[in-house]
């Protein structure tokens, strides 16, 4: 009466094929698949400011210098092949023979309209260079770029700042958005790939630039797709089943296994974050106390945290890594958990019994840990914590509207060498994840005046003194500073992690083993 | 029947406006900025104040939804802080994958479990039944999300037999769109090949959804064939000789399919929702990806723009069921009339 063997078979079958096709997808030796854990918003390099942006920004547009990632304080040539400075003027002379992907020849107006163009919407990485004044067209490979003050990292902040092409920025100016919604899905650079097509929700697909000025390996990955895999299950699967070549965000602990497994080595390096970092809200009580804040930095169990990054993660002393050029951490007294002296500043603080709240946002397992590493703390000397987990714009909010007594975040600066830029959006006066809300007029002063000294010590001395200021005055508990943990497949050569980048792939340097 | 209808169609367009109106309502009162995120880390007050400035969000919310459901009167859902986009492209964008996934899984429901609900209702009470109602339970016991990844852990990691999540291959080359509807294009552009691949890429995610609905489609559908069978019709028409094949498919299965029919419609309801879950899972790029990370971010239109498209959906679902509930059951008419 049934037919079900004939179902049963074309079910079978069904199965069969689908296996075939998927099994017969032949490994292309030239495809490399980056699976990245969230689409971009945006390609346009004067917006992008987040990791899946700059995956687009970094490896579709050069930049007039680079940097060498051993040694971030040695700033190289790019699109600028040598550059003078005097001051607050300096005087770029640039790379002659560089064409666009749409062939448009690369010149000095290219920089002067990304530059102004930057500023005007003063977005993405534009904080970097906020204090040039002007940018003028010497002759078509030379350009003069005067600062407001002088700022002995300009060079090395350029680094970060995607250079685009000035007859499409003039194309698109009469647009009655000047042009956003077109550069937001279009990335036409003089980089080592070009895009090709963006398919929403799924992958953005990159082709070799054969003609880039620069230098490929052996062997590079001709085509390449950047692929959105939101759930970090999946990557880590993917990575592992071989559907993906490389892939960021994946779990440590999965990372550790899979870099350690058969047909996978992996690649380990500094990074930017103090990850996570949690913040004490300075205006709302009790956490405007500040024995009260001290006594929970001192409570706080840095051991736990290192233990959940396996080892691999060392505890902050102040703002600034230690790999960063001229980073005082070194000189800065070690941060640990003293229980006695936590109960002896909670006692100073007046205050019997305090609860506080703590917003973190949702969906970061490093946040919930070290949250709840928080509250385990805080109880061990009569603290109560309270842990909320909202969507991130709802937990900022919470905080920067003194709903909130602390906020659970990371601690980055996308500079190679400009310190004072872990400082900006943090600890400084209106900084936008200055989730204390803290306002100290001599540290905003002093930061603003690091990068005009030229004195390399004088500088040194003053930013140990900022990341004093900051870690006096208890406002922060920098839970861990994590390393970067990559696994790598066998096959793929060249991976090497950017410190000042969030876990994010230079795919010119990448080459099938 | 047009009065019936347009009372229907009436109905359907008063929920999509109270839909549009909780919804915009709920996710305005939530404190949260938006345009905050939108601008970026490093953004001065004056970069967040234009950015909210140019979205509007520095209005009254009065005049926020006043202004949105002008928008959607011209087919305008707003734009998508978080794509830059009006949120009909991106709907436009997105909706064919999301539709293509729910018909796919809603046709391998229903003949799913019309299938096994038959082959229970032969013999109830018996192995087979018993094991239909294992296998099924089973199903639904799982969290679709649970389901989801253990179908990818064993047919693509274990097995490597089907990929891991997507719309098509990585490795292969997606044909020319026309409808959207990948297994309609691989065809229309003759690539049998292709077809097979997009249809890889739909097995695990329908497959997540149809055994986490399977038990009660199953079991509603078990029941009503076993009380039609137990009529006296049914047994007049064995008196008579007609075989069982013949009273199966011609008496019981159309005079069961009504309630059948009614239990399918409140289950499509629930595979909206799954389908959300499901894209998650399996980055399909549809709308409930796009509202998931639209949500996360706080993007009030799409999130609202979801919630009227699947109302919509669900409306017009159950509006082409009313009409076919006559056709299948005579009964029916003389009910409504």
């Amino acid at each position: 009466m049934l037919p079900s063997k004939p179902c049963l078979m074309a079910l079978a079958a069904g199965v069969m094929l689908a296996s075939g096709v998927t099994g017969a997808r032949a490994a292309d030796q030239k495809l490399f698949v980056w699976a990245e854990a969230v689409e971009p918003s945006t390609v346009d390099p004067a917006k992008s400011d987040v990791n899946q942006e700059m995956t687009i920004a970094r490896n579709v547009f050069d930049h007039l210098t680079n940097f060498d990632l051993d040694h971030p304080d040695h700033i190289l040539p790019a699109l600028a092949t040598s550059w003078t400075e005097d001051g607050t003027s300096w005087t770029f002379k640039l790379r002659d023979g560089v064409a666009f992907h749409n062939g448009q020849a690369f010149d000095a107006n290219d920089v002067k309209a990304t530059i102004e163009r930057d500023l005007r919407i003063g977005q993405g990485q534009s904080y970097l260079v906020g204090d040039i004044k002007t940018v003028t067209v010497l002759d078509p490979h030379t350009v003069k770029i005067e600062t407001a003050k002088p700022d002995v990292y300009l060079a090395a902040n350029l680094s970060r700042i995607e250079i685009m092409s000035a007859k499409d920025i003039a194309a698109h100016a009469a647009d009655s958005d000047h042009g956003d919604s077109y550069f937001s899905a279009h990335a036409d650079g003089t980089g080592p790939y070009k895009m090709l097509s963006w398919t929403r929700g799924a992958q953005i697909d990159l082709e070799r630039n054969k003609s880039w000025w620069g230098q490929f390996p052996a062997k590079p990955f001709d085509h390449v797709i950047d692929r959105f895999v939101t759930q970090a299950s999946d990557r880590s699967r993917g990575l592992e089943g071989g559907e993906y070549d490389l892939a960021n965000f994946v779990p440590r602990d999965e990372a550790v296994r899979i870099g350690k497994s058969k047909g996978f080595y992996l690649v380990e390096g500094n990074n930017l974050w103090a990850w996570p970092a949690i913040y004490l809200n300075t205006k709302l009580a009790p956490t405007s106390n500040e024995s009260f804040r001290k006594a929970l930095v001192e409570s706080f169990s840095y051991d736990a945290m290192n233990q959940y990054f396996l080892g691999a993660s060392v505890t902050p002393r102040g703002p600034v890594p230690a790999w960063v050029p001229g980073s005082p951490e070194k000189d800065l007294a070690v941060i640990k958990t003293d229980l006695n002296a936590a109960k002896a500043d909670l006692k100073a603080s007046g205050l019997s019994n305090p609860t506080m709240k703590c917003s973190i946002p949702s969906g970061f397992s490093e946040f919930a840990f070290a949250a709840t590493v928080l509250q385990a703390s805080a109880a061990q000397i009569g603290i109560n914590v309270q842990i909320e987990q909202l969507p991130f714009v709802q937990a900022i909010e919470a905080i920067k509207s003194n709903k909130s007594n602390c906020f659970v975040l990371g601690n980055a600066n996308l500079s190679p060498t400009d310190p004072t830029r872990f400082f900006a959006a943090h600890y400084l006066t209106g900084g936008f994840y200055n989730s204390a809300n803290y306002s100290n007029p001599q540290l905003d002063a002093l930061v603003q005046e690091i990068p005009t000294v030229t004195d390399p010590q004088k500088r040194y001395e003053m930013l140990k003194q900022a990341s004093e200021m900051v870690v006096n005055s208890h406002t922060i508990i920098w839970a861990a500073r994590p390393t970067t943990i990559v696994p790598v497949p066998d096959g793929v050569g060249g991976y090497r992690i950017d410190p000042a980048e969030y876990i994010n792939v230079r795919l010119w340097e990448l080459y099938k083993k | 029947m047009t009065v019936f209808l347009l009372r229907r169609v009436g109905w359907a367009i008063l929920v999509l406006f109270v839909v549009a109106t909780l919804t915009f309502v709920l996710s305005h009162v939530v404190p949260a900025d938006p345009a905050a995120f939108l601008a970026g880390q490093n953004a001065t007050a004056d970069t967040v104040a234009r950015i909210r400035a140019e979205y509007g969000l520095d209005q009254p919310l009065l005049i926020q939804y006043l202004s949105y459901l002008r928008g959607l009167l011209h087919g305008d859902f707003g734009i998508s802080l978080r794509t830059g986009r009006p949120v009909s492209e991106d709907l436009a964008s997105f909706l064919p994958a999301t539709l293509e996934l729910l018909f796919f899984s809603f046709a391998i429901y229903v003949a799913t479990s019309l299938f096994l609900a038959i082959i229970a209702a032969k013999r109830p009470g018996g192995r087979l039944d018993s094991g239909i109602r294992l296998f099924t339970m089973l199903g639904s016991g799982m969290p679709v999300f649970w389901l989801g990844m253990a179908l990818q852990f064993l047919f693509f990691y274990k097995l490597g037999l089907l990929p891991l999540g997507g719309r098509f291959p990585l490795r292969a080359i997606a044909p020319p769109t026309v409808t959207g509807f990948l297994l309609v294009d691989t065809l229309l552009a003759g690539q049998p090949g292709a077809f097979l691949s997009a249809l890889s890429c739909l097995i695990l995610p329908s497959a997540a959804i149809v055994l986490n609905l399977l038990a009660v489609g199953t079991r509603m559908s078990r029941a009503a064939l076993i009380s039609e069978s137990g009529k006296q019709y049914v047994r007049t028409a064995r008196g008579k000789g007609v075989g069982p094949r013949r009273i199966l498919y011609r008496h019981v299965l159309r005079n069961a399919m009504t309630p059948i029919l009614a239990s399918t419609s409140i289950q499509f309801g629930y595979m909206i929702s799954w389908v959300i879950l499901v894209e998650v899972i399996f980055d399909w790029p549809g709308i409930g990806l796009y509202a998931y990370q639209s949500f996360q971010v706080f993007d009030y239109a799409p999130v609202v723009a979801l919630a009227l498209v699947s109302t919509a959906v669900f409306s017009i679902i159950n509006v082409l069921l009313d009409i076919l509930y006559p056709i299948i059951d005579p009964r029916m008419r003389s009910l409504r009339a």
